[in-house]
């Protein structure tokens, strides 16, 4: 049942992510028209620009799918389904981190296809050597790349549970979400703060080790504690998330 | 042995923080019954199918609906239909009957044939492309086609014009129902309706101002329904 209703989210996405991969490669064609003008290794770089774009949308993607429910009047035909308010939340949030990830994905396709036509510019490709990386520094992207994800799914949770507690409400929905939406903020930065203190009496590593003796192992040790953090905070709010879905928000 | 009633209600109170849509509200409606929900706007009665249905929680009180704490595990045997359309514009009405399908097995395919030919819908047409008066006969297809214990029904002939109306009220209550199925539907049209209730339930500000058997309720006032919704209601 779940699957079922994963696939009806990214069914209702299919139209906003075709506008999104169009503008994404109308802005990659458009970039091809400015290599002259521009320069090669400028116009490649700003092939990267809608990751920054995407990163921001996606925080926000599976509030939105949870306010258009409300905004359309689908929510109480959905909240009459058997389902819990855990696979309505999950389905969404995974529908909308399946969208980032596809654009992304795609952002980074495209920007290889304009890094591959180097030569047709006139410019040529980095040494080998150059493009290797070396072990540290591929798991520090892929580290840093898990904290980026977590961070957006994350962020995305506390959006769409400051929604919803708007809709346990009658009146002043938007006035409740928003003050819900500050509020939660505060408490996930306190608990990523408390969390990250007693990890750093277990571990040993704290920012404040780290920027008094920079060292990579640290960061990378540093980064993957964040991530055990972000779950651990993750699974809280999801919980939370589901049962108001399901028992108090009202349609 | 004795038949566990299809919704039991005891001193239910929706409150808000300025109002109280459901104000003490008492209820039992026997299995098998076809209820009628009068009331003027704003008099409870959404709020009650609602409650029942499991999309709000009372602020007091006890609701059983089949038995049982309105859940997960009621949601499988009642359909609820909103008054307003609640279904996915992009969605054709196929591929809204295969989504409901997935989610409640009791949904009848064949059924969901005979019922789009009576309704004169076609399966590929968009949701959203739908008239007011389509989207509503759409949503009398995925409450009937279902075997479902008990069905409310929110205002479901809002935007049907008024020579469908008879004809589906006629079918509701005959050919289309399920055997043995409890219907509860709120509604204003009054005089059209009032041949398909057994029973009627009038509310006036969150309280039940009058219930009975619509028989029994015409012999002892010898007032139609319509008639008595003018006296109990003004």
């Amino acid at each position: 049942m779940f699957f079922q209703l994963y696939r009806k989210e990214l069914n209702g996405l299919r139209n906003i992510f075709l506008t999104l991969l169009g503008l994404i490669m109308g802005i990659d064609l458009f970039l091809v028209t400015r290599v002259r003008s521009w320069g090669y290794w400028t116009a490649l770089h700003v092939t990267l620009i809608p990751l920054i774009f995407l990163l921001i949308w996606a925080m926000f993607r599976a509030f939105m799918l949870t306010r258009e429910e409300w905004k359309e009047g689908t929510a109480p035909f959905l909240r009459s389904l058997p389902l819990s308010g855990w696979s309505i939340v999950g389905a969404k949030l995974l529908a909308a981190f399946t969208e980032w990830l596809f654009l992304s994905l795609a952002t980074v396709i495209f920007s290889g296809l304009f890094y591959a036509t180097a030569p047709l510019w006139g410019v040529e490709w980095p040494a080998l050597p150059d493009l290797f990386f070396s072990e540290q520094t591929v798991q520090f992207i892929v580290v840093s790349g898990l904290n980026f994800a977590l961070g957006i799914i994350l962020t995305g949770l506390i959006f769409q549970l400051a929604y919803l507690l708007g809709r346990t409400v009658n009146r002043f929905n938007a006035l409740v979400s928003f003050a819900c939406t500050v509020l939660l903020f505060y408490l996930t930065a306190k608990g990523n703060d408390i969390l990250s203190r007693l990890f750093a009496n277990l571990s040993g590593i704290s920012p404040e080790t780290i920027s008094l003796s920079p060292n990579a192992n640290a960061v990378l040790t540093y980064l993957k504690l964040n991530i055990v953090i972000m779950l651990i905070e993750f699974a809280f709010l999801f919980v939370v998330t589901g049962w108001v879905m399901e028992k108090k928000a009202e349609s | 042995m004795m038949t566990i009633p299809a919704v039991m209600l005891e001193n239910v109170v929706k409150r808000y923080p300025l109002t109280r849509a459901l104000d003490g509200v008492n209820l039992t409606i026997e299995r098998g019954k076809v209820v009628g929900l009068l009331g003027h706007n704003g008099s409870g009665k959404t709020t009650l199918l609602k409650i029942i249905a499991g999309l709000r929680t009372p602020t007091s009180g006890q609701v059983r609906v089949l038995g049982m704490a309105p859940g997960l595990e009621t949601k499988k045997r009642v359909a609820f239909l909103p008054e307003v359309n609640t279904f996915y514009n992009w969605m054709t009405v196929d591929d809204l009957l295969k989504f409901v399908k997935s989610f409640h097995p009791d949904l009848d395919l064949e059924k969901t044939a005979e019922l789009k030919a009576f309704m004169n819908l076609k399966g590929e047409s968009k949701i959203g492309a739908l008239s007011k008066g389509q989207q509503a006969r759409l949503k009398l297809i995925v409450g009937l086609a279902r075997q479902a214990d008990l069905l409310l029904l929110d205002e479901p002939l809002a935007g049907i014009d008024p020579p469908s109306r008879a004809k589906i009220l006629h079918a509701l209550v005959g050919e289309l129902r399920q055997e043995g199925q409890t219907v509860v539907i709120s509604t204003h049209e009054v005089k059209e309706a009032e041949p398909i209730f057994d029973h009627v339930i009038f509310l006036r500000q969150g309280r039940v101002a009058l219930e009975g058997e619509a028989e029994a309720l015409r012999a002892e006032t010898g007032h139609s329904m319509e008639e008595l919704f003018g006296e109990v209601l003004e």
